[in-house]
């Protein structure tokens, strides 16, 4: 029922409503804003840009001949070389090219990048990883292991024996979380209320759940390194369900949208298991990393290039599929330390860190187009004090 | 219509701006057009607060609140060169950041009632004890016991000063249903207001 001076108390109840950090939130809404409106400016006309453009649209003609030219055209080649860094790259990140969400890691911690150019600080952390449908984040700082809302509330938390080194959330939505803690790993449920389902000592931090299509199947199967050896094993159970050949030292693993390949990297090369452990692509050259193509069709690789410089190729996965492509080249005598790439959720744009002149590199697939972004580290360190370190990227999510 | 469509509000909007204040608007917009830091900077500082509590007070949580006001603006600045100068901003920002609150308290009950994150229940809203609460407190306790249509209601009402007519075509609602909207809202939050002592 209304009484007299309800509308005025109301209206002064609500303004006497302010939001917890309010100046904070301000502050980080408008660097937020700025950048985004620097990206939005009138740009000057881009001469060398468009020369290069011309001149990848002109061999790009050249590229598609190829590639659909039988046999004698292995390896594609329609890019421009980058000498230094590239000359026109964006100051400022705002709008990712392709949908989804970046997690990376700087000086700061860890931040989301959206699409649309807004992003968020989730705090001090040391590690993350995203939950397979972007819904979840999980975190590590020191020993302790969070599970964060994208907008970086607090789920859930425990803590692991030692300081927590890798973590990986299984694809079945938050039911199990893998994590590496002083060369032991421990598999818990994903809701933090289970104790280990799963520990053994491993040769690494690689992890990597197997996707599993069928969500009515519950099984959880993990792969991860024992020595040089990788294992899939199947956590509920603890049955090793195969081992791979041991060989040279193994840095990361990756499956395939589908769980039927699994990209095994590291030591300056990468190749492709299925999942019954066989062989499906023999060992090819990845000097700085290599990343599974969401469909598990290609595998970007980072490796010197035969004409001088060190380029990003896309390699088939496995038999048969299209011929190798090179879709961006530094020029010989470049800075050389292109990082191990990520592919957009699409799967149609590369992100190609390039900490020596601190650049982030947006490839796209299909035409080698660059859309080069400048000051990154800058860019995710809000303190602006001191030297600002080149941001991790951990994922680009759904 | 697109939810980050300029709406079609041609009158004056409540208590947002006096007509000097609309003109220093209209020059701030015509001067971030050519992209001026300094005037997108002062419409920044105008508009955040009120866009940023709006949106708070509709999703009750506060990083939401500042993802949806960032969005906001960021929409706003990519289609600030479409922009029609001689409307005002704020209705423009508002609908934006309501329409985003709503549809970001509608998928956090969605996500809890088809259980898609069955690992990590939603914590059900607390017992609030509204004794010894002040004025501001109680509204905002109350202000959760409705739903978001009818608190982006109360919000644009309340805090940003809109009329009715207005809200409804912000919200492009028949102007029956914002009245309607509007009664059962104050009623709640009146209700949750102790008696004022007799003067």
């Amino acid at each position: 029922m209304k009484r007299r001076g309800d509308d005025h108390r109301v209206r002064t109840a609500f303004g006497e409503a302010v939001p917890p950090g309010e100046r904070q939130a301000e502050a980080r809404g408008w660097a937020v804003v700025r950048e985004a409106f620097a990206e939005h400016e009138p740009q000057r006309p881009r001469l060398a840009l468009r020369s290069r453009v011309g001149l990848a649209l002109a061999a790009g003609g050249a590229a598609a001949a190829l590639v659909f030219t039988p046999a004698g055209a292995e390896v594609t080649d329609w890019i421009a070389d980058a000498i230094e860094g590239e000359e026109d790259a964006r100051p400022t990140l705002g709008a990712l090219p392709a949908p989804g969400a970046i997690l990376t890691e700087s000086r700061d911690g860890v931040w989301i990048l959206r699409d649309d150019g807004s992003r968020r600080l989730l705090g001090d952390y040391d590690h993350a990883t995203w939950s397979p449908n972007g819904l979840f984040v999980a975190v590590s700082a020191g020993r302790e292991l969070f599970a964060l809302t994208p907008q970086g509330e607090v789920r859930w938390t425990i803590r692991a024996p030692a300081p927590i080194s890798a973590i990986d959330w299984s694809s079945d939505e938050g039911f199990r979380v893998a994590y590496v803690a002083d060369g032991e790993l421990n598999v818990r449920a994903g809701d933090a209320t289970g104790d280990t389902l799963f520990g053994t000592s491993v040769g690494s931090a690689a992890l990597a759940w197997r996707p599993e299509s069928d969500p009515a199947r519950a099984v959880h199967h993990l792969a991860y390194v024992k020595g040089t050896r990788v294992v899939l094993a199947d956590t509920d159970s603890g049955r090793e369900l195969w081992r791979s050949a041991p060989g040279a030292r193994i840095e990361s693993l990756q499956w395939s949208l589908d769980g039927t390949r699994l990209l095994v990297s590291g030591s300056g090369s990468a190749f492709v298991l299925d999942w019954q452990g066989e062989p499906a692509l023999k060992a090819v050259g990845a000097s700085a990393g290599a990343s599974l193509s969401p469909d598990g069709e290609s595998i970007a690789v980072v490796r010197p290039s035969p004409k001088g410089g060190t380029e990003v190729a896309l390699v088939p996965a496995g038999s048969g599929g299209a011929p190798e492509a090179v879709v961006y080249r530094t020029a010989p005598g470049a800075p050389a330390a292109l990082e191990t790439p990520t592919f957009s959720p699409d799967g149609n744009w590369l992100l190609v860190p390039w900490p020596d002149v601190n650049q982030w590199l947006f490839v796209r697939v299909a035409d080698g187009r660059v859309v080069p972004v400048a000051n990154i580290s800058r860019q995710l360190d809000s303190d602006r004090r001191g030297p600002a370190s080149f941001p991790v990227v951990s994922g680009w999510c759904c | 219509m697109a939810m980050d469509a300029q709406p079609r509000i041609l009158g004056t909007i409540g208590a947002e701006l006096a007509p000097v204040g609309r003109r220093r608007e209209r020059a701030l917009i015509r001067a971030a057009q050519r992209g001026e830091e300094e005037a997108l900077e002062e419409l920044f500082r105008r508009h955040w607060r009120p866009a940023h509590r709006a949106a708070y007070l509709v999703v009750h949580d506060e990083a939401a609140a500042e993802d949806i006001a960032q969005e906001a603006f960021i929409a706003a600045i990519r289609a600030l060169d479409r922009f029609d100068r001689r409307r005002p901003f704020g209705p423009w920002l508002h609908r934006i950041v309501v329409n985003r609150s709503i549809d970001w308290s509608r998928a956090r009950k969605a996500r809890r009632e088809i259980g898609e994150s069955p690992a990590f229940p939603e914590p059900p809203a607390p017992e609030v004890d509204l004794a010894g609460l002040a004025d501001a407190d109680r509204v905002i306790a109350a202000l959760r016991s409705l739903g978001p249509d009818h608190r982006a209601v109360v919000v644009l009402r309340y805090l940003l000063e809109y009329t009715p007519g207005e809200i409804a075509e912000l919200l492009e609602l028949p102007r029956g249903t914002v009245n309607s909207r509007l009664r059962r809202g104050l009623d709640a939050l009146a209700g949750a207001l102790p008696e004022e002592a007799a003067k």
